[in-house]
């Protein structure tokens, strides 16, 4: 049975490294992620001068904290924020739970690792997390 | 094209009232509301037959609650509206009663914030629009990652950054309407219970319930109603804006930086001008990055500043006096008119001990999710 992403249509669940699915403004060329779909942020292009585009996940670790409470859920997590080599930022999460080893500016890249079944299915859960890469 | 307010008519607050902030309890809000207006009422020594429009800051409260509380006082017929923005709501709502005045369609308006959680909403959720991230992104979370860069940036430590919470604790211990009563060392404050590094608990704001009410009146309302000049504050400025796309500049900064500097040129004051601010406190870290965006300090030097005694009552410039959002509490409708509330005490100089000597001009602040950003100059008539 084929992977399922965590988060549909945000990229492709049976790659290990994939890329992100954004939208890029033909009039102004912004890149955004997620897709801004319903028109540009920068110029106010309209949804039809949007057009899909994939991103690299390599980056630059701009930021990143540690969750350690939360009312229900899974604790710790990291999250980063990344600067994306295609221009947008990002927050997604950190390969790393508890937030050790990450440094500011790091280089980092996502990759899929799987994260449980799908509950409806029963098919492997997949998600991106994000890690530091020997370059940094 | 944008007129000042300081080119309309002049707006006063002429009264102001509080229910305290308090954690959430059985009281309805009707109680909490009713009690902030009649105080602000008998402040400003006027009776709710002479109120002509009210304006309702809440986020988490169902539709249509206006009216509802509203004629526990007295139906009277004035037009009633609620006004949603967030964390920034109560200030919304005020501004509105100020330009209401100021365009001079009314002569005497309420603003009163009132907020109890019955409806809280997700907002990104219902853009539709999903990210990598979702829920395990929170208002907390936003804020670690703007604390943990700027800490990192400007070599500031953990027990620098709870500085700000000692003294905002002490400030909330000295009024009797804050939610967090109770002084704080800095060693509690450090050892609390971590949430999401480098914040603990008592970093970051109690959501509780509360109401706040103030009173604008027009020069000439003053003069026919025969209210009290002297006790009068002069609204210099209202400024709100939006985020725009700020790159990777520290977005929260970028627009507190661009709202605060319009609100004190069209106030025609600068930031040295300032005697005491409520700002926008939900997490420690802000009240650092704020302080800067503002002007009151040079770029990286909050955190000194502060601990060489800058920001506390009776320093240059005394910011959060009244515990800001971190012990006076955050119940979000009122927390905007709660600082108006506030402002007001201290440039009249009735704060009691929590009183800042001799201020004269006061600047509100708050930010709300989006994001949005509002800001208000007040002087003493005449400052």
């Amino acid at each position: 049975m084929d992977a399922v992403a965590a988060h549909p249509g945000l990229y492709d669940p049976a790659v290990s490294e994939p890329r992100l699915r954004g939208d890029r403004c033909t009039a102004c060329s912004a890149a955004a992620f997620p897709p801004l779909r319903w028109g540009c942020q920068r110029c106010g292009a309209p949804a039809e001068q949007l057009v899909e585009d994939e991103f690299e996940t390599t980056g630059k670790l701009l930021a990143f904290a540690t969750v350690h409470r939360l009312p229900r859920g899974e604790v710790p997590y990291t999250i980063g924020e990344i600067l994306l080599d295609a221009g947008p930022v990002v927050r997604a999460r950190m390969a790393s739970a508890d937030g050790s080893g990450l440094r500011f500016d790091a280089r980092v890249r996502g990759r899929l690792v799987s994260v449980g079944r799908d509950e409806e299915s029963g098919a492997e859960l997949v998600d991106l997390r994000f890690d530091q890469t020997e370059e940094s | 094209m944008e007129r000042p307010l300081a080119e309309l008519r002049r707006v006063y607050v002429v009264g102001a009232g509080l229910h305290p902030y308090q954690r959430v309890s059985e009281t309805p809000y009707l109680a909490l509301g009713v009690r902030a207006v009649r105080e602000a009422l008998a402040d400003a020594g006027i009776t709710w037959n002479e109120i002509e429009a009210a304006y309702t800051g809440t986020a988490v409260m169902p539709m249509a609650t206006s009216r509802l509380m509203y004629r526990h006082l007295g139906a009277t017929g004035i037009p009633t509206v609620q006004v949603e923005n967030a964390s920034a709501s109560g200030s919304s709502a005020f501004r509105q009663a100020c330009l209401d005045v100021a365009a001079g369609h009314h002569d005497i308006v309420l603003a009163c914030g009132v907020d109890k959680p019955l409806n809280v909403t997700s907002p990104h959720s219902a853009t539709g629009v999903t990210d990598l991230v979702g829920r395990l992104v929170f208002p907390a979370v936003h804020f670690a990652l703007l604390a943990n860069r700027f800490m990192h940036d400007h070599r500031i430590g953990p027990e620098q950054l709870a500085s700000v919470a000692v003294k905002n604790h002490a400030n909330g211990a000295r009024n009797p309407n804050a939610q967090r009563q109770k002084e704080r060392t800095l060693q509690e404050i450090v050892e609390a219970d971590p949430v999401v590094s480098p914040f603990t608990r008592l970093q970051c704001c109690p959501v509780g319930e509360g109401a706040a009410a103030v009173v604008v009146a027009s020069e000439e309302a003053i003069k026919r109603a025969g209210l009290d000049r002297s006790r009068a504050i002069a609204v210099l400025s209202s400024v709100a804006r939006s985020e725009r796309d700020y790159g990777t500049e520290n977005p929260d900064a970028a627009l507190t930086r661009e709202v605060v500097s319009s609100a004190l040129r069209d106030a025609g004051r600068e930031p040295r001008d300032l005697d005491v601010v409520e700002l926008h406190d939900a997490f420690t870290i802000e009240e650092l990055l704020y302080v800067e965006a503002m002007g009151l300090c040079d770029p990286g030097e909050s955190a000194a500043e502060l601990q060489r005694g800058a920001f506390h009552i009776g320093g240059r410039v005394a910011v959060n006096p009244s515990g800001g959002l971190l012990a006076m509490g955050h119940p979000i409708g009122p927390t905007g008119v709660g600082q108006i509330c506030e402002i007001a005490t201290q440039l009249r100089g009735e704060a009691g001990e929590r009183q800042h000597g001799g201020a004269r001009v006061g600047l509100a602040h708050m930010v709300g999710v989006g994001a949005v950003c509002v800001a208000h100059v007040l002087a003493v008539d005449g400052a």
